[in-house]
């Protein structure tokens, strides 16, 4: 090891670089310090600190990226200053002892702050008990109680321990496993960022061409994942279809730049299952490795006299050149596109957007505004990107087709599961795995229509495009577009795999493709309401409304959020019955939704009211309550844990009147009238 | 001592040395001259080890340089583009390279600094060019290197230090050979102390020879008015009158 590690440079880069940790201790602290502040006993302070162990805190997250980024922008400084690699390459040093040494001194300036926050944070969380406030560990959905009576539930984010076989459920934690936890994740992720940005360094002879790599680099595998689905979207659906919405696009976006984040998704092709921390934590390590290994090979390579280049390998200047022209082309395009609706204007816009980024490309790579010079090469460029684009149409239209377009041979599916995106995206894969059907004569109908669905979807590429939630209207649209919903198909294969399709229609689509009888079929509406399939798992249902009174005053009915009434069904047969009503009116009010014939503004403007009104009152929604394994009832212990919000109706108006007669009429469960009580979500 | 055999070096489509061979004897003081782009630099950054050659063989004592930690740590270098850690003063860059170069001589670096008139608590950036440069040949010397490269040395600095310089060098040479090379613009005082010289153009050798003896050939030669001709006649000689002809013929 003294071989490789030059121990007097080593501790100088330290010595020098001593500000680094000092500041980004400071920061780390400052994500402790508000909640210090208050008193522990204050439910959202708990809340902090949660979030800092289960790694949630926007600045925590923030530094741990931005640490290592400058540790290794001042350990690999030399590859930016002619001056400095002079004197470097001059030291008595090999190349291997130079990289290394600095390549440790960047880990440890990293890892020092991550230690000291780690340390400072074990105290307040010891004394307070909060590891030991957290319940649920082993599950998704955790419950979390302040000492003020207010409760919050937090899903998909568990404080991993170190200890070996987790916590035992209900068990007081100590507060050093899960601290010691916290410091090596932080810690590896700290040399994952460090690894990341000593490749995207050592490729760079310029700063400033070396920052915009080390922001770029992480996400080139969701940039290229993101290329494919956008062609294959495109090739589906035409311009009719697009992303739901901006900022679902962009959290996911961010999150794929993770590796540990892309193994869960390829693993489970969904993002909100748990992970224990091994396989994150292996995943990072071997791509840190490689990562390290990558720098190690280019950090070799590259020419000392090059310092100062914007990149050091002409080759792949020409790339960064070209990709940068090609996100530009594509940018631009989709600009020309959107403000016309026209495909000759998107050609127009590829032409456009290519050269111009091509321009500003090369006045980065050359560190110049004179760049008339490169323009001979913009043909050979602008040639390669059309030749890119032949091929992918050539691939889609006759490579993809047959991938895209399948639908499974009838011997082959064992069940099928169908649901729109907005209430199927709350569902986990165990529990529609649990609910999907398994009648031959639905497997048979789901597949026939999704047949309908390929033959008609031609049709969907004249439909200009809709996106953002129905915000965005165009002028050719015109009184006969209803609704748009997205569609998912979920095939269970007999072999386990699953195929799913979703496709992205308007309301007059599904009448005229003839799915609307389908899609009006109890398979469809009660698909996603697990409830309904597994009622011996309702420990008791809970309505909770506020009906609307007349406001004499105001001449018209207005809610008061004072005070609420409940009706809890407790009996085991009154439940059964209460459920029944519950699909009852379910059923007679997606019926009439879908049948009725809104604007799109109508049902932008209905669905978001119930939204609001979700919030608002939760009465617009029954609340049904589980029971699970060794957990008392909420009346005896307060612990209980609910179905997420969008896995019940989303009843409104008058159907809730109608079930209240309904429930009414039966004479099922106890009314009583309480105070509403602030919860949380 | 130092070795280099038919070396070539291309910055992309620029050939910045083109089988250029030279020695240089231990215990010697060699002077690298050249008109401005010829290749001086590049020369001495491929024996500090700073570029690698793209052929021939560039070493010392028989090792070659390039990645080898072991003969740079028996070389000092100081270069015409001065770099020192930002914030430091020079006690602190002595602390680092005392713990860099095996070598190193504490009472030496005290001696030099002090004679120098330079504040080992002044950080190094705010010292004038000239003080930059004295500070960086004390660093050097204090390293007791066994191979001394110097790529202009003294330009910019003020006759006294100028010869002070000399002298340091010159001492060191004398009490434990020392083999130094150096490159520089002002023949006349690279003429007072280089025992041989190498004329470079345009990335090729056009003449090394003893200092003494190139002197007396040339006086020979008759193409001068007085003899011995001084080392900048010389050099003005060879590179307007063909110069690659007149130096075969020495």
């Amino acid at each position: 090891m003294s071989k490789i590690i030059n121990r007097a440079l080593l501790i100088e880069q330290i010595k020098r670089f001593w500000a680094i940790p000092a500041l980004s201790a400071l920061i780390y602290i400052l994500a402790i310090y508000m909640p210090m502040r208050t008193e522990i006993s204050d439910w959202w302070t708990m809340r902090r600190f949660i979030d800092i162990v289960i790694m949630g805190n926007a600045l925590q997250l923030f530094n741990m990226v931005l640490t290592p980024v400058v540790a290794a922008f001042c350990t690999f400084g030399m590859f930016f200053n002619k001056k400095a690699a002079t004197a470097f390459y001059s030291m008595p040093l090999s190349k291997n002892q130079l990289f290394a040494t600095n390549a440790l001194a960047g880990i440890i300036l990293s890892v020092i702050p991550v230690l000291v926050f780690s340390l400072v944070l074990l105290l307040p969380i010891h004394v307070q008990d909060v590891a030991g406030n957290v319940n649920h560990l082993l599950y998704a959905v955790g419950t979390f109680r302040g000492a003020g009576g207010g409760s919050w539930s937090q899903t998909a984010a568990v404080p991993l321990t170190a200890l070996p076989g987790g916590f035992v459920e209900g068990a007081r934690a100590n507060a050093f496993p899960v601290i010691f936890s916290l410091f090596m994740q932080m810690s590896l992720a700290s040399i994952f960022y460090f690894a990341v940005a000593w490749l995207a360094f050592s490729m760079a002879g310029h700063g400033f061409v070396a920052l915009c790599l080390v922001a770029v680099l992480p996400f080139v595998p969701t940039l290229a994942i993101t290329f494919v689905q956008a062609v294959l979207q495109l090739f589906v659906y035409g311009f009719a279809g697009g992303f739901t919405t901006g900022i679902f696009v962009f959290d996911e976006f961010l999150a794929y730049h993770n590796p540990a984040v892309w193994s869960v998704f390829i693993r489970h092709g969904t993002l909100s299952r748990m992970e224990g921390i091994y396989i994150p934590a292996l995943i990072y390590i071997v791509i840190a490795v490689a990562l390290f290994a990558a720098a190690w090979f280019v950090s070799r390579a590259r020419k000392t006299e090059r310092t100062g280049n914007s990149v050091i390998f002409n080759p792949v200047k020409h790339v960064l050149v070209f990709v940068f022209s090609f996100i530009g082309m594509i940018i631009m395009g989709a600009i020309f596109y959107d403000t016309s609706m026209s495909i000759a204007n998107m050609y127009v816009g590829f032409v456009v957007g290519f050269a111009l980024a091509y321009i500003v490309a090369q006045m980065i790579a050359e560190k110049s505004f004179m760049v008339l010079g490169k323009m001979r090469y913009l043909p050979i460029f602008g040639g390669t990107a059309a030749g890119i684009y032949v091929v992918i149409l050539i691939v889609t239209q006759f490579g993809l087709g047959f991938y895209v377009n399948r639908i499974p041979a009838r011997d082959e599916v064992y069940a099928v599961f169908v649901t729109n995106w907005f209430v199927g995206s709350g569902i986990t894969e165990e529990e529609w795995r649990r609910i999907s059907v398994t009648d031959p004569h639905v497997i048979e109908a789901t597949r026939t229509a999704h047949q309908k669905m390929l033959d008609g979807r031609r049709d969907l590429h004249e439909i200009p495009n809709i996106r953002r939630g129905l915000t965005y209207t165009s002028p050719q649209l015109d009184g006969t577009i209803r609704t748009r919903e997205n569609l998912i198909f979920r095939y269970i294969l007999n072999d386990g795999r699953v195929i799913q399709r979703q496709y992205t229609v308007t309301g007059d689509f599904i009448e005229s493709a003839g799915l609307t009888e389908f899609l009006t079929s109890e398979l469809v509406v009660l698909a996603p309401y697990v409830f309904f399939r597994i009622p011996e798992e309702i420990d008791h249902i809970v309505l909770s409304f506020s009906l609307p009174e007349f406001n004499p005053e105001l001449g018209q009915y207005v809610w008061s959020r004072g005070d609420w009434e409940r009706i809890i069904i407790t009996n085991r047969a009154e439940i059964n019955l209460a459920l029944a009503l519950i699909k009852q009116i379910t059923m007679e009010n997606a019926v009439e939704v879908r049948q009725s014939s809104p604007s799109i503004a109508e049902w932008e403007h209905r669905e978001w009211l119930a939204n609001d009104l979700m919030w608002m009152s939760p009465t617009m929604q029954p609340t049904l309550h589980m029971s699970l394994p060794n957990i008392p009832r909420v009346e005896e212990s307060g612990r209980w844990s609910r179905l997420p919000w969008w896995n019940t109706p989303h009843l409104q108006g008058e159907a809730i009147t109608r079930l209240l007669e309904l429930i009414d009429e039966h004479g099922l469960g106890e009314r009583e009238e309480r105070e509403m009580r602030v919860i949380q979500y | 001592m130092i070795n280099l055999e038919n070396v070539n070096k291309n910055f992309d489509d620029f050939k910045a040395l083109d089988n250029l061979s030279m020695s240089v004897a231990k215990g010697s003081i060699y002077g690298l001259v050249g008109v401005n782009g010829a290749g001086k630099t590049t020369v001495i950054k491929h024996l500090a080890g700073i570029f690698k050659s793209d052929a021939g063989v560039i070493a010392v004592d028989g090792e070659n340089v390039y990645d080898n930690d072991k003969v740079k740590s028996r070389m000092g270098y100081v270069s015409d583009d001065l770099y020192f850690f930002p914030q430091y003063n020079l006690k602190m860059l002595a602390r680092f390279y005392r713990n860099m170069y095996v070598n190193w001589n504490t009472a030496r670096f005290n001696e030099l600094v002090e004679l120098m008139g330079l504040d080992q608590k002044r950080r190094v950036g705010r010292f004038s060019k000239g003080m930059q440069k004295q500070a960086a040949l004390a660093l050097a010397l204090s390293a007791t290197p066994e191979v001394l490269l110097l790529d202009e040395p003294i330009d910019g600095l003020d006759p006294i230090v100028r010869s002070r310089i000399f002298k340091w060098i010159i001492e060191d040479v004398a009490d434990r050979q020392m083999t130094v090379l150096i490159s520089s613009h002002n023949l006349k005082e690279m003429d007072g102390i280089c025992d041989t010289v190498g004329i470079i153009k345009d990335g090729k050798m056009l003449l090394e020879s003893d200092l003494d003896e190139l002197k007396t050939k040339m006086s020979e030669s008759g193409a001068f008015e007085h003899s011995p001709p001084s080392l900048d006649e010389i050099f003005i000689h060879l590179y307007e009158n063909h110069g690659k002809e007149v130096a075969e013929n020495v």
